[in-house]
C-alpha cells in the first residue's frame, strides 16, 4: 500500500511540473528544457532555509518559490528574445550549468553527496510524516495548481498570451504587446516547478543533483509533447504515463539501472517519434512551428 | 479646411526618406493625417506604398525626417509605442493567429486589457465574467453578419489566403483605437468580399469621428467611393491628387 | 625543472586532447552546416564507436582493427541519423522541433547503450607496448598511435575540404534549394558529410575508448566542447574549428593543472550559454524562411 500511495506521491509532483511547463510551452510557445533547473532549485532553496536557517516549512516553501520566481525573470527576458531552437538550446545550457553548479559549490550544496535530513512538511506541530499523507497533501497541491493553471488559460489573458506566442508582430498590429503578462506567467510557471521542489525535498527528505539532471528535463518535456500542449488534461495523461513506465519495467524485474537506461530510450524516443509524426501530442494541441 | 484640420494632426511625416541599399523607397515624403480622414495611398509595386505604412507604424525607422503621433516624435520607437497610443493595422501578408479559433480572434480584438490583471483571471470576479460574455456575444454576432458563424470554432490557420486577409479587416473593425493602418486590404479577396472588407473599414472609422484610417492600395475600383482623401504614391514620391 | 617538465607534460596532454576536440569540431561545423540542426547526436556517434572498438578489441588484440571496427559502427549510426533528419526536413519541422528529435536520438543512444552494455566503464584489452623517450617527455604508445592517426585524418579532411566535396558542402551549407534546382546531387554531398563525421567520430571514439574506457553517460561534455569549438571556429570547414579545437584542448589541459575538471565542464555549458543569449546567429544558422513582417 505504502508503494502506491509513493507512486501517487510522484505522480501529483510531476503532475505540477508538466502542468506548469505547459504554461511555458503551450501557452508562451517556449521550447525549453531548463524547467528541471526551478525544481532543482525550490528543492535546494526550501531545504537550504529548514536546515541552515531552520525556518519552518510554509515561510521556506515560500521563500522558494517567490525567489525562484524572481531568478527566473532573466531567463524569460533572454527566451523572449531569442528564436525557437537557440531556446531550446540556451535553455538545456542554463540546466548543464545549474547542475554542475550544484555538484561544484559543495559549501553551500553538499555536492554530490547533496542536503540530508531535510524536514518533512510541517505547519506547526502538524508533521506529515506517513507516505499517504505526503501524497494526499501533494495530490491537493496537484489539483489547486491545475485548476489554477485552467482558469488562467481559459480567460482574456490567455487570449493575449496565445497572441504574442502565435505571431507578435500581429498582436502588436491589434495593440497587444504588454510584457508584464509573459513575465509574470513565466515566474508563475518557474514558482510553481519550485513549489514541486519544496514537496519532493520534504518527502525524500535527501536530495542530490542527479535527481535533477538532463535526463529529468527530457522526462518532463516528453511528458508535456506526449500528452497535448495547451490541452488541459495533456500534460496530466503525459505525466501519467512517463510516470508508469519505470514502474512497468520494475514490476517486470528490471534493476534501478535497468530502469534508469529504459527511461532514457523510451523518453528519447518519445521526443524523437512524437517530434516527427505527432507534434500536437495525443490530445492533439499546440503544435510547433 | 474642414473642422477636423484645426486640430492636431494624429500622425505626420515632415521630410522622411528611406532607401535600402541604392533603392530609394520613400523621397522626401510630408502629409499629415487627421481625425475623422478616410485617407488611400495608391500606387503600384514597388512604389513605396508597404515602406511608408511600415514607416507609419514604427516597424522601419527612416533614415531622414521626423514622425509625428499625437504631436509626439516618434522616430526611434518601436511599434508598441505606437500600439500604445491608439495604433492598430494589418500587413500586406495576411497574418493570423494560426492556432487561435476565429472567434478567439475576434474576442482578443474586442478586448485588450491594457494590464490584464492574472488575479482577476484566477478569480474571474462577476464583472469580469459579464465582460467575458459580451464580448463573446459581440464577435459572434459580427461572424455572423458577414456570413462567418460556422467558422468561429476553425483555427485561424485553416483558412486561405484571401479569407485570413478577411479576417484580419474584421479583426480590425473590433479593435479599439484612433488611427487603423491596413496595407492592402482587398488584395485576395474577390469583389463582393473587398467591398463587405471595405465597408467595415468604413464603419470602423464612422463609429468614433476621432478615428482616422489610412489605407495602401493599388485597387483603384473602390477608391473614390471608400476615401475622401487620396494620396499617390509612385518612386518613393507622394502626390495628393 | 620539474616545473617546466609538468608544463611540457601538460602542453602535451593538452595537444593530444585539442587534436580530439578539434577533429570532432569539424565533424559538428560539416553537420551543421548541411543540415542546420545544432547536432548533439555527434554523442551518440563518438560512443558506438568507442563501444565497438572496446569490444572488438578485446576479441582481436589490436589497436587498429578495434579502432576501425569504431569507425564502421560510428558510420552505420551516422546513416541512421541521416535517415532521421530527412524524415524531419520532408515534414518541413521547424528549427525548434528538429533539436528536440535531435536530443531525443542522444538520450535514446545513451539509453541504448546502458541496456545492452551496462552502466559501469568498460575498457578494452589491447597491449599498451612500453613508453617512447621523446626529450624530456614519456610518450605512451596510446598517444603515438591517437596523434598518427590523428593528424592523418586531419591531412584527408583537409585534402577533402579543398576539393568539390568541400565546395559542395559550402554550397548546401548556403542554399540548399538553390544548389538541389542547379541539379546538383544534394543527397550525395550529404551522404558524404554524414560519412565523414562517422569516420572521424569512429575514430575519436575509439581512441577514447580504448585510452580511457567507456561508459554510456559521459560523452556529453566532449560533445559540448566540440560544439563550442565549432562555433568559435567561425564559418571555415576546417581551419576555424581545428585552431579552436586546438586551443580548447590546451585550455582545459592547463585549467585542469589550477581548477578541478569538474569546473572546466561548467565552464563550456557557460559560454555555450553565453553565446546562444548574445550571439544566437554565431550558434545556431537562420531558418531557412525567417522573415520580417
Amino acid at each position: 500500500m505504502n508503494y502506491l500511495w509513493h507512486v501517487s506521491f510522484l505522480f501529483a509532483v510531476f503532475t505540477i511540473l508538466a502542468v506548469s511547463l505547459d504554461l511555458l510551452i503551450g501557452h508562451l510557445g517556449l521550447l525549453v528544457l531548463c524547467h528541471s533547473a526551478f525544481f532543482a532549485l525550490g528543492a535546494y532553496l526550501s531545504a537550504s532555509f529548514m536546515l541552515s536557517a531552520h525556518l519552518p516549512f510554509p515561510v521556506s516553501c515560500l521563500f522558494a518559490i517567490l525567489a525562484t520566481g524572481v531568478i527566473s525573470l532573466p531567463v524569460a527576458f533572454a527566451a523572449r528574445r531569442l528564436r525557437g531552437d537557440a531556446v531550446v538550446l540556451g535553455s538545456f545550457a542554463l540546466l548543464l550549468v545549474t547542475v554542475d553548479l550544484l555538484k561544484n559549490l559543495r559549501n553551500l550544496t553538499g555536492g554530490l553527496d547533496g542536503l540530508r535530513g531535510i524536514p518533512p512538511v510541517h505547519f506547526g506541530p502538524v508533521q506529515l510524516v506517513s507516505y499517504q499523507s505526503q501524497a494526499v497533501f501533494a495530490i491537493l497541491i496537484a489539483a489547486i495548481s491545475w485548476l489554477l493553471v485552467q482558469r488562467l488559460t481559459f480567460s482574456a489573458q490567455a487570449r493575449f498570451l496565445h497572441a504574442l506566442r502565435d505571431d507578435p508582430y500581429a498582436a502588436v498590429g491589434l495593440r497587444v504587446y504588454s510584457t508584464t503578462i509573459y513575465f509574470r506567467t513565466f515566474a508563475l510557471a518557474s514558482g510553481m516547478a519550485a513549489l514541486a521542489g519544496v514537496l519532493y525535498a520534504s518527502y525524500a527528505s535527501y536530495i542530490n543533483p542527479s535527481v535533477f539532471g538532463s535526463d529529468q528535463a527530457i522526462a518532463l518535456t516528453a511528458m508535456v509533447l506526449l500528452g497535448g500542449a495547451a490541452r488541459p488534461w495533456g500534460p496530466v495523461l503525459g505525466a501519467l504515463i512517463v510516470i508508469s513506465i519505470p514502474e512497468i519495467v520494475r514490476a517486470i524485474g528490471g534493476g534501478p539501472s535497468y530502469v534508469g537506461a529504459v527511461n532514457y530510450v523510451v523518453m528519447g524516443l518519445v521526443l524523437f517519434l512524437f517530434a516527427i509524426y505527432r507534434p500536437k501530442g495525443i490530445l492533439g494541441g499546440y503544435e510547433f512551428k | 479646411m474642414s473642422s477636423s484640420k484645426l486640430l492636431s494632426p494624429l500622425l505626420s511625416l515632415k521630410s522622411v526618406s528611406k532607401s535600402y541599399g541604392s533603392v530609394r523607397c520613400l523621397d522626401a515624403v510630408s502629409f499629415s493625417v487627421y481625425a475623422g480622414e478616410r485617407l488611400a495611398l495608391v500606387g503600384g509595386n514597388g512604389s513605396g506604398k508597404t515602406s511608408l505604412v511600415d514607416v507609419l507604424s514604427g516597424f522601419t525607422v527612416p533614415d531622414r525626417g521626423i514622425v509625428y503621433m499625437n504631436g509626439l516624435r516618434a522616430n526611434r520607437h518601436h511599434p508598441a509605442w505606437f500600439a500604445a497610443r491608439g495604433m492598430i493595422r494589418t500587413f500586406q501578408s495576411p497574418r493570423a493567429f494560426e492556432q487561435m479559433t476565429v472567434l478567439d480572434c475576434l474576442c482578443l480584438a474586442a478586448w485588450v486589457p491594457t494590464s490584464p490583471s492574472t488575479f482577476s483571471s484566477l478569480i474571474q470576479p462577476p464583472n469580469y465574467r459579464k465582460k467575458e460574455e459580451c464580448v463573446r456575444k459581440h464577435a459572434l454576432a459580427a461572424l455572423t453578419a458577414v456570413d462567418w458563424g460556422e467558422r468561429a470554432a476553425v483555427p485561424a490557420g485553416e483558412l486561405s489566403y484571401g479569407q485570413r486577409r478577411f479576417l484580419s479587416i474584421l479583426q480590425l473593425s473590433l479593435a479599439e483605437g484612433t488611427v487603423a493602418l491596413c496595407d492592402e486590404p482587398t488584395a485576395g479577396l474577390d469583389s463582393n468580399k473587398a467591398s463587405e472588407a471595405l465597408n467595415l473599414l468604413k464603419g470602423w472609422q464612422t463609429a468614433d469621428q476621432a478615428r482616422a484610417i489610412i489605407v495602401a492600395t493599388h485597387d483603384l475600383e473602390f477608391v473614390s467611393s471608400y476615401f475622401d482623401r487620396i494620396l499617390r504614391i509612385e518612386d518613393g514620391i507622394v502626390n495628393e491628387i | 625543472m620539474h616545473l617546466s617538465l609538468l608544463w611540457l607534460e601538460t602542453a602535451k596532454n593538452g595537444l593530444v586532447n585539442g587534436a580530439l576536440i578539434a577533429l570532432l569540431a569539424v565533424a559538428f561545423s560539416w553537420i551543421y552546416r548541411t543540415t542546420r540542426v545544432f547536432h548533439i547526436t555527434l554523442g551518440a556517434q563518438i560512443l558506438a564507436g568507442a563501444y565497438a572498438a572496446v569490444y572488438f578489441s578485446r576479441l582481436v588484440q589490436s589497436f587498429a582493427l578495434a579502432a576501425i571496427a569504431g569507425v564502421f559502427a560510428s558510420i552505420a549510426v551516422s546513416m541512421v541519423l541521416m535517415r532521421a533528419n530527412s524524415s524531419l526536413q520532408r515534414r518541413e519541422a521547424s528549427n525548434a522541433l528538429r533539436l528536440i528529435a535531435s536530443v531525443g536520438l542522444y538520450f535514446m543512444a545513451v539509453g541504448i547503450c546502458a541496456i545492452l552494455f551496462g552502466p559501469g566503464i568498460k575498457r578494452g584489452s589491447v597491449p599498451l607496448g612500453s613508453s617512447l623517450q621523446v626529450g624530456p617527455l614519456l610518450v605512451s604508445p596510446t598517444d603515438l598511435h591517437y596523434t598518427i592517426a590523428l593528424i592523418t585524418v586531419g591531412i584527408v579532411l583537409m585534402l577533402l575540404v579543398r576539393s568539390p566535396v568541400g565546395m559542395g558542402i559550402a554550397a548546401v551549407g548556403s542554399n540548399r534549394r538553390l544548389y538541389s534546382v542547379l541539379g546538383h546531387a544534394e543527397g550525395r554531398v550529404l551522404t558524404i558529410v554524414h560519412i565523414t563525421t562517422g569516420v572521424i567520430a569512429g575514430f575519436c571514439g575509439a581512441f577514447e575508448g580504448l585510452r580511457n574506457g567507456v561508459e554510456p553517460y559521459g560523452y556529453l561534455p566532449i560533445t559540448i566542447f566540440a560544439a563550442v569549438a565549432a562555433l568559435l571556429g567561425g564559418r571555415s570547414l576546417f581551419l576555424g574549428p581545428i585552431i579552436a579545437g586546438l586551443v580548447l584542448g590546451c585550455l582545459k589541459s592547463i585549467a585542469t593543472q589550477t581548477l578541478s575538471d569538474a569546473w572546466i565542464d561548467t565552464a563550456i555549458y557557460g559560454i555555450l550559454l553565453i553565446a546562444v543569449c548574445f550571439w544566437p546567429r554565431l550558434v545556431l544558422a537562420p531558418a531557412v524562411d525567417e522573415e520580417r513582417p
